[in-house]
């Protein structure tokens, strides 16, 4: 990481600096409407810029809540089957918080790590990433029992000093990125970027008070929940609705459907979001293997902080806290981990 | 290449195996390792995972129980219909474990059809293997697969056969598959394959353990929802591993140390 690379841009200048992006890249940076999401912009007068991170995360950018694998169309003679994999355009990404860019590394791992997604990677690949610290958190977030705000990969990462944005540069992207607009970063500047992040990561840690930075030793203590009574209180007020699943940045599985126009003779095959909380989840043409409700609500936690461990060395959790929010039993995550890790 | 696309192949055989159950031939050069299984589309209804119940380089068998929408679909279909075929996936049975050893082949049901292939094989290389044991076990003596093998089989092997409820003409033994257990001849030295509902699988396993059978040399293969094949839609996730990828197929020591225990194995060693 070329943390040498320190500059910072006046704030009148950001408009100037992503309209330049846009002319480069597709662009999607916070907007808000109902929910605040990353959503394509056009011109940097769209962009919002909210004091945290936004109601949805990138992930159905790269991961669409629906997706056509392919059409199929009945000939004389069979079928003939048409993959609906497009090639995806260079993409920017502004305004991302340290959560979401963590999310992304881990839903790399799922997609392009052992097991390769082609639809995913072809979204994902060219991917420019301009992060930003929070200026201050919700009451969800609790990114710092992570690690923090700010993540190990990006391509720049900014950072509210007053009168300027501080920017950091994390890859050769995104020194590229670096225009005549931008100065030489002062001892001053950055020293009032740390005491910023320092401020903002001690109220996360203020109503996160938990740590699971030691990934392995939190992971065991986890594992050996299976039989915690906890899993039958939690199953009592879960709705098994799947919010969570759905508003998770990490989440990824899928259903496969077809779909097909009324005579038969064409269709397309889509993978649609899936959740581990609802009740068909596991079934099987002779089973359901998680019929009881505790044991998705167990699941869901597990391979959020136990499988992934095992087999991809990371949490799939970021500490984002949107299924805190989104809940309708107000079911909170940290509660539960405080539980286990105590 | 793009796992998610499947390759058109045409039915050329149909075979009834019993009233709910049938064998399809499938044109294909799919090369597959017994045990391991495919991605079956029929266009319009779906995909479902089936086991490969047999092959020969130019074709492989499907043998498919109508229960849900894309079986259903496929019991309707003719020879020179086509379907899609995704695959080989998952790792298969470790037989050639068995080579030199005692091989004990316990199967219930359609359990029997991922099983087959490794029983062709026996039969054609019957000197590889020292003692070969079937056990198989179904409800009804008309819900038997592969009844039409049972005579060849039985001349290279000990076959022993078992109903829940005999009918008109049956004159074999009556019981759960557990009732044939006494009949294993050797204990030592011995590989054992499993493929059956999850409660059979889990009462054999005792039963086995008590005879003194090493659960290390004990294989299942688990039966979930593979929906992509590829370890990432996540149906098929127990306990930390991925039933596509790394398995079906999983011995019983490792199965019985999933973080979340497979209900297949629920009550073993407890």
């Amino acid at each position: 990481m070329m943390t040498n690379y320190v500059f910072k841009l006046p704030k009148n200048r950001i408009y100037e600096f992503l309209n330049s992006l846009i002319a480069e890249y597709t662009v999607y940076a916070p907007v808000e409407g109902e929910t605040s999401r990353f959503e394509r912009i056009t011109d940097a007068c769209e962009v919002q810029f909210l004091p945290n991170r936004t109601d949805r995360s990138l992930k159905s950018i790269f991961f669409p809540p629906e997706e056509e694998f392919f059409k199929w169309k009945k000939e004389k003679d069979g079928y003939v089957v048409t993959d609906s994999l497009k090639p995806s355009p260079k993409k920017l990404i502004f305004g991302v918080r340290g959560c979401d860019v963590r999310a992304l590394d881990i839903l790399d791992r799922y997609m392009m790590g052992e097991f390769s997604d082609p639809y995913y990677k072809e979204r994902r690949k060219n991917t420019v990433i301009i992060g930003m610290t929070c200026d201050y958190p919700r009451s969800s977030c609790f990114c710092t029992a992570f690690g923090g705000m700010i993540p190990h990969h990006y391509d720049l990462w900014f950072t509210d000093i007053g009168a300027y944005y501080l920017v950091e540069v994390g890859s050769d992207t995104g020194m590229k990125l670096i225009d005549s607009q931008f100065q030489k970063a002062t001892e001053q500047d950055i020293k009032r970027k740390n005491q910023r992040i320092e401020k903002v990561e001690l109220e996360i840690e203020k109503q996160t008070k938990i740590n699971l930075c030691e990934t392995k030793h939190c992971s065991q203590k986890i594992k050996t929940s299976v039989e915690h009574p906890m899993w039958k209180e939690l199953a009592e007020i879960c709705l098994a609705c799947g919010k969570c699943n759905f508003i998770c940045p990490t989440c990824h599985c899928f259903d496969v459907i077809d779909t097909t126009n009324l005579d038969g003779s064409e269709g397309a095959r889509m993978r649609r979001w899936d959740s581990c909380h609802l009740y068909e989840y596991a079934k099987t043409s002779a089973e359901n293997f998680r019929k009881e409700r505790h044991a998705r609500v167990r699941y869901r936690v597990f391979d959020k902080f136990v499988f992934p461990v095992m087999r991809y060395s990371t949490y799939a959790c970021t500490g984002c806290g949107r299924c805190t929010d989104i809940c309708p039993a107000g079911i909170d995550i940290r509660e539960i981990l405080r539980e286990m890790i105590a | 290449m793009n796992p998610y696309i499947p390759n058109t192949a045409k039915i050329t055989e149909i075979k009834d195996e019993t009233p709910d159950t049938k064998t399809f031939t499938i044109e294909t050069n799919m090369q597959f390792r017994p045990g391991q299984f495919v991605e079956l589309s029929v266009f319009g209804y779906g995909e479902a995972p089936i086991s490969i119940s047999g092959g020969d380089g130019n074709s492989i068998d499907l043998t498919i129980r109508a229960v849900g929408n894309v079986t259903n679909k496929i019991h309707e279909m003719q020879p020179g219909d086509v379907v899609g075929l995704r695959g080989p996936f998952g790792n298969g049975w470790p037989y050639e474990k068995a080579k030199k050893k005692n091989l004990l082949i316990v199967a219930g049901g359609i359990g029997l059809a991922p099983l087959r292939p490794v029983v062709e094989y026996v039969m054609q290389h019957r000197a590889e293997f020292e003692d070969v044991t079937l056990l198989y076990g179904a409800r009804k003596p008309s819900l038997m697969l592969f009844k039409y093998r049972f005579d060849e089989w039985a001349k290279k092997m000990d076959l022993l056969l078992t109903v829940d409820e005999p009918e008109p003409g049956w004159t074999g033994h009556v019981g759960v598959v557990t009732t044939l257990c006494d009949k294993i001849r050797h204990v030592a030295n011995t590989i054992t394959l499993m493929c059956g509902p999850p409660v059979m699988m889990k009462y054999v396993s005792m039963l086995l353990i008590e005879l003194g059978f090493p659960p290390s040399e004990m294989y299942l293969s688990l039966e979930r929802n593979m929906k992509c094949g590829i370890g990432i839609c996540g149906h098929c996730a127990v306990g930390g591993v991925y039933v596509c990828r790394d398995g079906p197929v999983f011995p019983l020591h490792k199965a019985l140390r999933f973080v979340e225990k497979p209900h297949e194995v629920q009550g073993v060693l407890d």
